[in-house]
């Protein structure tokens, strides 16, 4: 089956890649004054991009997910093009123990798709997540999801907001389904945890 | 017990040091194990401290990457279990604070403004730590703890232990002490009693009584011992000064039999027309030396040490110095002889004689020496020199104007010799052409006078051809190299045979005469000594004819021996001189130059020749080759080969 990934070229030389994290600061910075409190989306989605990051570090996949030990965890996003560009920025020149971070923009999901975290933003439509959660159910993927639907749809971890601040909750049992183990801190400090089958 | 004076400071110290060594033993060992305790506390607590920081770090690293603060103050919150920390606080990774914990009594603490690097700091009775949280190389944040750190109160713990410790022990001690003070002090202060009492009576022959086998017991044993040896010591002393009195008495007498014999040598020293002189050992003056002071006029300060030399002449000064050092230092005899200035100026020569006197030992003692006026016999002796030179001089002189004659003498007999052979050649020529152009028109009696010129005019030929080969000799430059005589001499043997194939001769020539020469010369001298022994064998009836060569320590003698016709050694004077001959020129023929010739080619070798002979006995000639003309190699008698020609 045919699919298509939209992939940024990477740029490999350090120059480059200082100079994307100067550009990075400043437009971090241009931000910061323009549209301190008026964008609050603007830093939910900075949170979230740096939580998806920091989620890769308390999740153990199955051997099978990977090759070698030192295979980039691939986190891929659906339907949140401005996140992804957050990310992007986030994992670059970042590791997990060993392993590098990649981010893929995706159009479509595909169990072939040879991704370790999967994030559905809000940008897929309601149907279209449950049938996106269902195809990637037995793969060893930590499924990341921002609304309630995809609570719904059996999402690993879910965002929501609480008291102005970007909150999570976990299924434990989604986690096993998808043969992931979850640091213990990591449920300590989500906002519930969901035992049993969804 | 009331003991003498003196001992109860005896007891004093013995308790003083007991008491003074458990005080100072206790002391130290308390400090130590105070300071010890206290580094081992300060250890324990900073580790406990660090460990806790790292735990509280680890449990809240989640909530500090996903911002949830209440779980952080959750977790510090159980920091209640631990009273001994007073306040705690986690920083995030920008600084600030993320979460806080007060005890109970410690709410109005204030927490650092701002995280600090690892570390753990003790202020007073506070102990503050921070610890940075780290998860996958990053810096999360940082935990801070603050917690009592009492060591005050340990401290005055410490003290309130240590102080009952001490006195206790003072206490053990001081008990003990005052036990042991009578075991030991009691003997003590017996030996002491004896001993006032042998001062006070001068009674060497009480003891002590020994009660313990300890050091005590020891030095009761010593004490005992020290009186037997003093009393022993004092008989002893008693004995030896009567024998040094007497010993005291004989010497005195040696002394002064010394003294006379050494102030009549010293007379005679001075009466006497030599000098006479003493060094110590090392060859220095020590002592005035009167006859050299008398002599030289030097005062007794000026000869001490070398200072006597400078009276030596200044020409002389440097080799008689050395000399002496020489000689002292190998103290071997010294001899040598030098100018003397006399006290008037006047140098005069003395020859000065030194030997060492030794000690029974072999050791030097000093050198003694005589200097001895011998200016009359040199300047005599220098006399003789000069004449003696200028002699050798004038013979030098004379020798060569004589050489120059003979040279003038020699070249004018070459010439006239040439000269005399060209119408000799005429004579004998024309003669031989008359022969054979007409002869047949001369009678028979014409003939034989023919033949008789023709004889006489060859004679005449070969005595001409000697006569220049002997002045030849005289003139030509000798060419040296190694010249092996024994072959030479068979060389010339041979031709001779072949000459007179008639003639049956025994020869014997040892082999392995070698000389240093010029080989054209001896072979002439060779060609001539061993043509005489041919020709003077000629009527013997075995005749026999040898070559060899005697060895000497020094040099070798060659000879060539006949048993041919001898010679009377009455002539023997006359048988090198030129035309001299012993024999009839009927009976052997010959020009009487061969000798003269050899001897002018033994001369030129600087060698020496003669014969020794007896009329009809045979004749050997003998010739050495002086120093140049020998060569090491000495001619084996096993080497000597015999031939007998046919």
């Amino acid at each position: 089956m045919a699919f298509l990934i939209r992939r940024r070229p990477r740029p490999l030389a350090t120059l480059a890649v200082a100079m994307r994290l100067a550009l990075a600061v400043l437009l971090i910075a241009a931000t910061a004054a323009s549209a301190v409190e008026g964008d609050a989306s603007t830093l939910e989605r900075r949170v979230k991009a740096a939580f998806l990051y920091k989620f890769a570090g308390y999740v153990e996949w199955p051997a099978q997910a990977f090759v070698r030990p030192d295979d980039p965890v691939v986190i891929g996003v659906v339907g949140a093009d401005a996140l992804a560009d957050e990310l992007e920025q986030v994992v670059a020149g970042r590791r997990v123990g060993n392993r590098p971070l990649i981010t893929r923009r995706l159009d479509r999901v595909d169990p072939a798709a040879r991704v370790h975290i999967l994030f559905v933003g809000r940008g897929v439509d309601r149907g279209q997540v449950f049938d996106l959660l269902a195809r990637m159910q037995r793969e060893p993927v930590l499924t990341v999801t921002e609304a309630d639907s995809g609570w719904l749809a059996g999402s690993v971890i879910n965002f929501v907001i609480d008291n102005d601040k970007v909150r999570f909750q976990i299924s434990a049992a989604a986690a096993e389904g998808h043969g992931l183990r979850l640091g213990s801190q990591l449920l300590a400090v989500a906002r519930e945890v969901r035992r049993g089958s969804p | 017990m009331r003991g003498p004076p003196g001992l109860s400071s005896v007891r004093a110290k013995l308790l003083a040091g007991v008491l003074l060594t458990s005080i100072a033993a206790l002391l130290v060992n308390g400090v130590a194990l105070l300071f010890y305790d206290l580094r081992g506390y300060r250890e324990a607590g900073a580790k406990d401290m660090t460990t806790q920081a790292d735990l509280i770090g680890r449990a809240t690293s989640a909530a500090l990457q996903f911002d949830d603060p209440e779980f952080a103050a959750n977790n510090l919150a159980l920091l209640r279990v631990r009273p001994s920390v007073r306040a705690a606080a986690i920083y995030n990774s920008r600084g600030a604070v993320f979460a806080r914990y007060f005890r109970a009594d410690a709410a109005q603490d204030v927490l650092p403004r701002l995280p600090e690097a690892d570390s753990v700091k003790v202020a007073g009775d506070r102990m503050t730590v921070f610890r940075r949280v780290v998860d996958n190389d990053e810096i999360l944040g940082t935990v801070y703890l603050a917690a009592d750190f009492e060591i005050y109160r340990r401290l005055a713990d410490y003290a309130v232990i240590a102080g009952s410790v001490m006195l206790i022990a003072l206490l053990v001690a001081l008990l003990l002490s005052a036990w042991l003070q009578a075991a030991v002090t009691r003997p003590i202060i017996g030996v002491a009693r004896l001993a006032r009492k042998v001062v006070e009576q001068r009674d060497y022959s009480v003891r002590a009584s020994k009660s313990t086998d300890d050091e005590v017991g020891v030095l009761v044993d010593a004490f005992n011992d020290m009186l037997s040896e003093i009393e022993r010591r004092t008989a002893a002393l008693e004995h030896s000064k009567t024998q040094l009195e007497r010993e005291a008495a004989e010497r005195s007498e040696a002394e002064r039999a010394l003294r006379t014999s050494e102030e009549r040598y010293r007379s005679l020293v001075v009466v006497s027309a030599q000098i006479v002189w003493t060094t110590n050992a090392d060859g220095q003056v020590i002592e005035p030396l009167p006859t050299w002071e008398a002599y030289t006029g030097q005062g007794d300060s000026e000869i001490m040490g070398l200072g006597a030399a400078d009276a030596i002449h200044p020409d002389e000064r440097g080799q008689a110095l050395d000399l002496w050092r020489q000689a002292v230092e190998a103290g071997t005899p010294y001899a040598t002889e030098f100018r003397l200035r006399r006290r008037d100026g006047v140098y005069r020569w003395f020859a000065a004689r030194g030997v060492p006197v030794r000690r029974a030992d072999g050791s030097i003692k000093e050198w003694v020496g005589t200097c001895t006026d011998i200016h009359d016999q040199k300047i005599a002796a220098e006399e003789i020199q000069r004449l003696n030179e200028e002699l050798e001089q004038r013979v030098r002189q004379r020798t060569a104007q004589l050489e120059d004659k003979n040279r003038e003498l020699e070249a004018f007999s070459y010439s006239v010799s040439h000269d005399l052979r060209a119408p000799l050649r005429a004579i004998d020529g024309f003669s031989q052409a008359l022969v054979e152009d007409f002869g047949e028109q001369v009678d028979e009696e014409g003939r034989r006078y023919l033949s008789r010129i023709r004889s006489a005019t060859q004679r005449m030929g070969q005595l001409i051809d000697d006569l220049l080969t002997l002045s030849r000799i005289s003139r030509v430059e000798l060419s040296w190299s190694t010249v092996d005589l024994s072959a030479m001499a068979r060389q010339i043997i041979d031709e001779l045979k072949h000459c007179n194939a008639e003639r049956t001769v025994e020869v014997s020539i040892w082999d392995g005469v070698l000389v240093h020469g010029d080989p054209r010369l001896l072979r002439i001298a060779l060609e001539n000594l061993l043509g005489n022994a041919w020709k003077f064998t000629e009527r013997t009836s075995a005749p026999r004819v040898e070559f060899g060569a005697l060895e000497d320590q020094e040099r070798s003698t060659y000879f060539v021996r006949d048993n041919g016709a001898g010679f009377d050694m009455a002539h023997a004077g006359n048988l090198f001189g030129a035309f001299q001959r012993l024999h009839a020129v009927t009976d052997f023929p010959g020009t009487g130059i061969g000798l003269a010739t050899v001897q002018r080619i033994v001369h030129r070798h600087h060698g020496r020749i003669w014969a020794n002979a007896q009329r009809g006995r045979g004749a050997t000639f003998f010739f050495t080759l002086g120093e140049a003309g020998d060569l090491a190699q000495a001619p084996e008698e096993s080497g000597r080969s015999a031939s007998a020609a046919s």
